[in-house]
């Protein structure tokens, strides 16, 4: 079987078998014109360099379904385009310099299994959460973004860069206001927390809200706490006063 | 609050507060920077940072005062055997005779671990400085007192049960402290034991019957 007669047979079987079982995935159609001509990928042959040529003839009877408007494809997924299926005129093969390009076998290798996905600018569906995900975990600046920087500007995160660092910035602007009003609280019941050096250690997160079943004294001010009254211990720091523990759980927004 | 005994006291008052019962004391008070109550707690009580510091600070005191003692192999260093057969590389004990060996430089040393009560005789040069364990100096110095006034009452004849396993036998001399260590040591005694075998304790790993 010649070449142009796999393309055919390739061809012929996704016009049968497509309407049916897309939209898929690359992998999951291929296979289904697989199981509907009867042939596995070795039958169809293998590049020098390994590569088998099954993989590369769908390549190009996509490329061709697409350019008549039968199917589309959006990353690696097909869709078929049943309106135009019904009434496409017999395909071309060989009528575009793309698809002979296609043709060369250097060029298929370099491809490999992708598919060359024309209409969309970015090499990443960032639609796909799964993608979105992987991306932003491996880039460590995301949310750092210099609008001004040609770098930022040519990223594919660019855009939920800049919404990620306007939610940072919104964040960090509401914690500062938070501080500010909690300190504000502890200065007009007396204390000045503004001088206060809290020690590394310390665990606010845990801080236990706890009634003193003893007399001890509030590590900030120094105040007594007796007996009965009512104060937050913060784990690794000590005991404090009721309202400063008030203000350092504002503070943080705990 | 910058001295442990002022973060002692305070750990103690915010023990007291939240529990409503006294800080629990973990080991005896020798060589522990908060008079033998747990660092872990204490640390989690009041500023981690400070209790974390004041402890590294007193090991660094101490360390410097026993690499002072072990410069001149005074009685009682803490040691640890570093070279040597298997049964005494490892020990970590006190040096409690220190003298001119029989052969070769350097000193031979007598090692006994108060913990383990296992002993050994190396050289010098096979051993190491170490900071003694939280209350092993009080053992030791218990150990010291404890023989001391047990020796009248350890005399030939008199049986006796081994605290770690419950053997018994009986003493086939007074106690007496070891020959060769020159009057250094513990009070120790020859036991011989119900199947016939006899071996040399202190009186602290024995019970009177």
């Amino acid at each position: 079987m010649t070449t142009q007669e796999q393309k055919n047979l390739i061809l012929n079987a996704m016009r049968e078998v497509f309407p049916n079982i897309l939209p898929s995935r690359l992998q999951e159609a291929r296979q289904a014109v697989l199981t509907h001509v009867g042939m596995t990928e070795a039958d169809f042959g293998y590049y020098p360099s390994g590569q088998p040529k099954f993989n590369n003839l769908c390549s190009q009877a996509v490329k061709t379904l697409k350019s008549t408007g039968e199917m589309t494809t959006q990353c690696w997924e097909w869709r078929w385009n049943v309106v135009c299926s019904e009434e496409a005129p017999a395909p071309s093969y060989d009528n575009t310099p793309m698809e002979m390009m296609m043709e060369l076998e250097d060029e298929d290798d370099l491809f490999g299994d992708f598919e060359i996905v024309q209409s969309t600018p970015s090499l990443y569906n960032l639609n796909d959460e799964e993608t979105m995900i992987r991306l932003v975990a491996t880039t460590p600046c995301f949310g750092k973004v210099v609008q001004s920087d040609s770098m930022c500007q040519g990223c594919p995160l660019f855009d939920s860069c800049c919404e990620k660092k306007g939610e940072d910035s919104l964040a960090k602007r509401e914690a500062k206001e938070a501080r500010k009003e909690a300190l504000e609280q502890a200065s007009l019941a007396g204390y000045d927390l503004t001088k206060v050096k809290v020690p590394k250690s310390a665990r606010l997160h845990e801080t236990q809200h706890i009634e003193a079943l003893a007399d001890t004294s509030c590590v900030v001010s120094g105040e007594p706490i007796l007996t009965g009254e009512v104060a937050y211990h913060i784990p690794s720091w000590g005991m404090v006063k009721k309202v400063i523990g008030d203000s350092y759980k504002a503070m943080n927004n705990l | 609050m910058n001295t442990t005994e002022q973060v002692l006291d305070y750990a103690k008052s915010v023990h007291l507060a939240l529990k409503g019962e006294p800080l629990p004391i973990e080991f005896a008070d020798s060589d522990h920077p908060y008079e033998g109550h747990s660092t872990e707690v204490i640390q989690n009580l009041v500023d981690g940072d400070l209790v974390k510091s004041q402890v590294r600070a007193f090991e660094k005191g101490l360390k410097s005062e026993m690499e002072a003692m072990y410069a001149t192999l005074m009685c009682d260093t803490p040691v640890k055997v570093t070279k040597g057969s298997m049964d005494k590389r490892g020990i970590e004990g006190f040096i409690l005779h220190a003298r001119e060996p029989l052969q070769g430089s350097g000193k031979a040393l007598f090692v006994y671990d108060v913990l383990t009560n296992k002993s050994c005789m190396v050289r010098d040069s096979a051993t190491k400085v170490r900071i003694p364990k939280p209350g092993e100096r009080h053992t030791l110095k218990e150990t010291y007192r404890v023989c001391k006034s047990l020796a009248p009452h350890f005399t030939k004849g008199k049986d006796v049960v081994l605290k770690t396993n419950s053997s018994t036998g009986f003493i086939v001399e007074d106690a007496h402290k070891n020959s060769n260590l020159d009057g250094n040591g513990f009070h120790q005694v020859s036991v011989q034991w119900v199947g016939g075998e006899t071996s040399t304790h202190i009186l602290t790993e024995l019970n009177l019957k």
